[in-house]
């Protein structure tokens, strides 16, 4: 078995494997958005050796989410309960910017043609309005047939109460022999728009999904017989590529979560119980928070379309590397939302852009070295940046020094409000957290935010630039569902009773993908809200429950209510498999790192301008010290150690950076 | 000065340029203020009980300096937020917060815009010295008065439920729980009004903590000259922006669907980088809940200058540095206690954006979209369920957009003043005794033209449980206008039947008792179509 991690991006597809003498081998090359399996395939030509041995892939890919913003789906039919045609095209009835004198309103896009409502009815308690007649649903069989669907969409009012009238439509329609999306199989959650677009996104999906990971494995078995392939979900854990493509909505997310499943990993074996990540590329910023004992999965949404197909708590901004600077009319220096994108992209590239970028900023500053970017491969041109900045300084009437210096604080203050937003807004304590920060860029930036946020440090994780593909290696095998109960806190025994069906449904899917029934960990997670609130908090279920809640309210809202009933809104089973991580514990001995040069850097709020020792990441072995200030480089990505901090690569190969105390 | 008018112009701003604080600095201020209000937005949503605040996001957070203007905020609805500098000038008038100090007061001539919206405020402390306030806005469902809802069947604001002027609900940390009191005995749902004050408390509470830590890392100076420079920056902005505009006049007027077809006029005047609006000539206040007042006209004018700044505009109150405001005393725009103004605020403020965007259209033709429904189809009804607990249950409903110069009009959208969502069906079933039957796009409302206006929205409800109800909403006799030889939009339609009884009209404002099996259907307006249909 050879194992490979592929992190299909927007610009590059990112693989790693490891090499016979145990090192890890990344590849680079730029994405085939047609087909996106052509750039894999020949990524794993690179490293993998012989045809005769089995490639054992796991994937996180775009394509789900790519799709979806595209447009570029399959032909779906939408079923739902007669008088609600058009629960798609009203939604939540807000338009996406308020002050915009022409607003859009970001619905999915059903045509409405290929919409068929059926006459039947819940009630919210679950009982029958109107019964499902066995006439009606001969009726809508034909009427979906009739528009030669590629997948159906069913989502019915009330099914997350009762699913009885849509597994009746189930039966019925799977008879056409196209995938056939129940709301109450993939999102059983009240909010009828939200589990509708869920439904309506999982069966526009299908056909497309499915063509392009099949397509994928048929290529992969074409050279290495008996290769295997699983997928990234947007929930942190991996399925065999049949099963995700059953449900492709669980992939909205697959890109991100690559990288927040592999932190998440490194965390529980370091001991770190909270991260916030940083995950800086050139478009925008990915931030999350997370627990590492029960890391939070929610409500995502892409394309500002709302899915219950829950996922990592991903939060973006679109502050990049690639961000533009501008002034606006208030005479104020901005940084984005323009971005320069991968082409021209910064002006520093020499591709033929003539804006001042971030990227450009970290240059002038000495925080790039202009050639130990991508390993040397591909130099950077200081003289473009500085025509670049000087400009932009001159419309300022200041220096270019200056503005290149405004233009990071700026950047980084972006930054800065998304962490607050991920932590502080939602009552957590960012001073517990390390930061944990990868892609090429977020090391420029991470002991700054650290220090703003007041956090413990930072961690730079192993192969920091393609870590995404590299953390792929160690996500877990993973079922999870969530559904609304909507009831006062049922006793202990009540609530197993909930639980158990859906343990032994997920557990036997795991089992069918080869996991070892003994290997497998159940969370039994409960989601509860004081009587009425809107505000819903996870816990694992287990004893002293109610005092947990009001506990953990108390800490996230300010304020409990012991006196209150407590309801019990949703359950949540994750069962795990176990995977080989591609890291293990090494002995550490200390000893200072060997600097190939030097520079003058400047530091930000972290110190003064100075001169700054340069380190190959690659030369260090664990329990190498490095006393800022220090600049350290690695293949495609850059870490700035600033003045009073000091930098030590860790038994798990993790760059760890810690303020000087 | 005529005495009858009333210049609103806010003080000259310091004209220096990036004097006090770096690009930089104003930029990290700007992200922090904004954090603070972020994490006073999530701990009101996430804690408040009604639907209408944590489904429908009806509320607004927001930071404010010394003197009360406004440096930042949060969940921005337009008419809430453009109207939120005049609360703390109210406050300070016969009241000195102290630290601890909460003040509650929802009367719109001290510092409120509709008795529905509470607004609870807080002073930031340094010592001894005041940096700025806190404040957070959410519409409640119900405050008492003639109707369930509270927002029709008033002739003045005496009729439409509890007025509170400013006064404490908590000193010095403590409740003051006669004011507590008063409130929960004069509102229709106790319990939930109860628990969304509680939670606009605990919002001040969770702002407060995080603007000490600010000031405690860099310092109250630092602090008070960042909101400062924030102000001046949103005056130069908005001055800048209207600088190029050529020097001219226009002169509008529309009416209102109120009682007598009020009238409001309109001349815009466009002077060095200024822009003067003045309403002289609009009719005199008038009975019932159509006035609005100072406040929430400035409202209106503040989210249209935003609109002009394509959101690029500093959300601070020194952009209106960049606007005068002429009204007349005691007019449907300016009113004066006791008339009331529940409706000013969700509708008459709609018809003041669209005159505005129609004065706009009249000087750059061809550059401003037709007018939206130009009404928020409030629905409002309350009763008792099965097992005897009060409800009351308001909302807002979608309609089409105006079409513009370069796009056809969004269908069921909210639009201008407003941008609440609605409550899913199934959590409607879930809490109140009632069905949707329908919820679906209005065909072929939205007015033709070279775009089309964006069609509105049926709604259709069966009651469980009598309940009182009312449609409170304009642009029932006077349709969205087209622009550019487009046509109007549909005019709204609203009827109710009696269980076994065939539908008939129901007039806007009329409140009706529906028995159990009764039924209301709302259909929403059109939005004006763009140029000439082809």
């Amino acid at each position: 078995m050879f194992r490979i991690g592929v992190d299909t991006g927007g610009t590059f597809t990112d693989a790693v494997g490891q090499l016979e003498d145990g090192s890890w081998q990344i590849v680079k090359l730029p994405t085939t958005a047609q087909r996106p399996s052509k750039a894999i395939l020949a990524a794993v030509d690179q490293l993998a050796p012989a045809s005769s041995v089995p490639v054992e892939m796991v994937h996180g890919t775009t394509h789900a989410t790519n799709a979806l913003l595209t447009g570029k789906l399959g032909k779906v039919v939408f079923v739902t309960t007669e008088g609600f045609r058009d629960l798609l095209a009203i939604g939540r009835q807000d338009r996406d910017d308020v002050y915009a004198l022409e607003p859009s309103a970001s619905r999915p896009r059903q045509p409405p043609q290929r919409i068929v409502e059926v006459k039947e009815r819940m009630a919210a308690d679950g009982s029958v309005v109107q019964k499902l007649s066995a006439t009606e649903i001969r009726r809508v069989v034909e009427a979906v047939k009739a528009k030669k669907p590629e997948a159906i969409a069913v989502a019915c009012l009330h099914a997350y109460a009762t699913p009885l009238h849509e597994k009746k439509l189930g039966r019925a329609l799977r008879k056409l022999g196209v995938p056939v999306m129940l709301s109450h199989e993939v999102a059983p959650e009240i909010r009828e728009y939200e589990r509708a677009t869920t439904t309506w996104a999982d069966a526009s999906l299908a056909p497309v999904v499915r063509r392009a990971l099949l397509d994928l494995l048929d290529g992969l078995k074409a050279k290495h017989h008996a290769s295997t392939l699983r997928i990234m979900r947007s929930d942190g854990g991996t399925a065999a590529v049949e099963a995700a493509v059953e449900h492709p909505v669980t992939l909205a997310l697959s890109g991100p979560a690559g990288g927040l499943s592999a932190a998440l990993a490194l965390a529980q074996a370091r001991g770190d119980a909270q991260i916030m990540t940083l995950d800086m590329g050139g478009t925008s910023t990915d931030v999350a928070w997370l627990d590492s004992a029960l890391p939070e999965n929610r409500p995502i949404s892409v394309g500002r379309i709302p899915l219950l197909a829950r996922g990592l708590p991903i939060h973006s901004v679109g502050t990049g590397g690639g961000s533009l600077a501008s002034v606006d009319y208030g005479g104020l220096l901005q940084v984005g939302p323009e971005s320069a994108g991968a082409i021209p992209g910064p002006a520093c590239y020499g591709r033929g852009g003539k804006r001042a970028t971030v990227t450009d900023a970290h240059l002038l500053c000495g925080r790039l070295l202009p050639n130990a970017f991508l390993g040397g491969d591909f130099p950077l041109q200081t003289s473009a940046a500085m025509e670049a900045v000087e400009k932009l300084g001159r419309s300022l009437n200041q220096p270019a020094a200056l503005t290149a210096q405004q233009i990071l604080q700026i950047a980084s203050a972006d930054m800065e409000r998304a962490l607050r937003q991920v932590s502080l807004a939602e009552g957590r304590d960012p001073r517990d957290a390390m930061l944990y920060s990868f892609g090429g860029a977020g090391g420029l930036h991470a002991a700054w935010l650290s220090e703003r946020l007041g956090m413990r440090g930072v961690v730079v994780p192993p192969l920091a630039g393609a870590f995404s593909a590299f953390g792929l290696l160690g996500a877990p095998p993973r079922r999870r569902l969530t559904r609304s109960v909507l009831r006062d806190l049922p006793n202990a025994r009540a609530r197993k009773n909930l639980f158990t069906p859906y343990i032994s449904q997920l557990k036997q899917e795991l089992k069918n993908e080869g996991c070892a029934p003994r290997s497998l960990k159940v969370k039994s997670i409960v989601e509860l809200r004081g009587q009425g609130q809107a505000g819903v908090l996870s816990l694992q279920d287990g004893p002293k429950l109610r005092e947990r809640f009001h506990a953990l309210h108390q800490k996230r809202f300010g304020f409990s209510r012991p006196d209150r009933p407590v309801e019990l809104h949703a359950i949540s089973v994750q069962v795990d498999g176990t995977t080989i991580a591609p890291w293990e514990k090494q002995k550490t001995r200390k000893q200072n790192a060997k600097s190939w040069g030097s520079g003058r850097c400047w530091f930000g709020t972290c110190g003064q301008d100075q001169e700054t020792q340069y380190f190959a990441r690659e030369a260090m072995r664990p329990g190498a010290v490095i006393h800022g200030p220090a600049i350290i480089t690695e293949y495609s990505a850059t870490t700035v150690v600033p003045p009073r901090w000091t930098a030590a690569l860790d038994a798990w190969n993790c760059l760890t950076l810690l303020p000087q105390s | 000065m005529d005495r009858r008018t009333r210049c609103l112009e806010l003080p000259n701003p310091a004209a220096a340029i990036m004097k006090r604080q770096s690009h930089a600095a104003l930029h990290v201020f700007r992200h922090l203020f904004a954090s603070v209000t972020d994490e006073m937005g999530f701990a009101l949503r996430q804690s408040a009980v009604s639907p209408n605040i944590k489904e429908r996001l009806d509320y607004s957070c927001a930071l404010l300096d010394a003197s009360g203007r406004l440096a930042a905020h949060a969940a921005f609805i337009p008419v809430h937020l453009g109207s939120a500098h005049h609360t703390v000038p109210e406050v300070l008038k016969d009241m000195d917060p102290q630290p601890g100090d909460v003040i509650v007061l929802n009367d719109p001539h001290r510092g409120g815009t509709h008795l529905n919206d509470v607004t609870v405020v807080a002073p930031l402390f340094h010592g001894k010295i005041r940096l700025g306030f806190l404040l957070n806005r959410a519409h409640h469902a119900d405050i008492g008065g003639a109707e369930p809802g509270s927002m029709s069947g008033a002739r003045d604001l005496f009729g439409e439920g509890l007025r509170i002027p400013p006064v404490h609900l908590r000193r010095a940390g403590k409740d003051v729980p006669e004011v507590w009191q008063i409130f929960q005995a004069n509102v229709r749902d106790p319990y939930s009004a109860q628990a969304d004050l509680l939670a606009q408390c605990a919002a001040l509470h969770r702002g407060s903590l995080r603007f000490t830590d600010l000031v405690q890392r860099y310092g109250a100076k630092e602090i008070t000259s960042a909101m400062a420079d924030l102000f001046d920056y949103g005056s130069r902005f908005a001055r800048k922006l209207l600088s190029d505009w050529p020097k001219q006049s226009v002169e509008v007027s529309d009416t209102l669907d109120g009682p007598g077809t009020p009238l409001i006029k309109l001349k815009l005047q466009i002077q060095k980088g200024k822009l003067h609006l003045d309403f002289t000539g609009s009719s005199a206040q008038i009975p019932g809940s159509w006035n609005t007042h100072r406040a929430v006209t400035t409202s209106a004018v503040f989210y249209v200058l935003q609109a002009l700044g394509k959101g690029a505009l500093p959300e601070t109150s020194g952009t209106l540095n960049a606007v005068s405001i002429q009204l007349p005393s005691a007019s449907l725009v300016d009113s004066q206690a006791p008339s009331g103004v529940a409706l000013g605020n969700v509708e008459t403020s709609q018809r003041l954006v669209d005159l505005l965007l129609q004065a706009l259209g009249k000087l750059f033709p061809g550059q401003y979209p037709a007018a939206s429904q130009g009404t928020m189809n409030n629905l409002l009804f309350g009763g008792t369920r099965a097992d005897g607990t009060p409800f009351v249950h308001y909302e807002t409903l979608a309609g089409g957009a105006g079409a513009g110069p370069h796009s056809h009009g969004v269908s069921a959208v909210q639009s201008h003043m407003t941008n609440t969502r609605n409550t899913p069906v199934e959590v409607l079933e879930s809490e109140l005794p009632l069905r949707v039957e329908q919820l679906s796009l209005r065909k072929n409302s939205g007015g033709r033209g070279k775009h089309r206006g964006g069609d509105g929205m049926i709604k259709a409800f069966t009651f469980l449980q009598p309940v009182r109800l009312t449609v409170a909403a304009s642009r029932r006799h006077s349709k969205p206008p087209g622009s550019n030889g487009g046509q109007d939009g549909k005019l709204a339609f609203d009827s109710i039947a009696q269980p076994e009884s065939p539908f008939r009209r129901l007039p806007p404002g009329e409140s009706v008792l529906l028995e159990p099996g009764g039924r209301v259907r709302i259909q929403t307006p059109g939005g004006g179509g763009w140029g000439k249909p082809k």
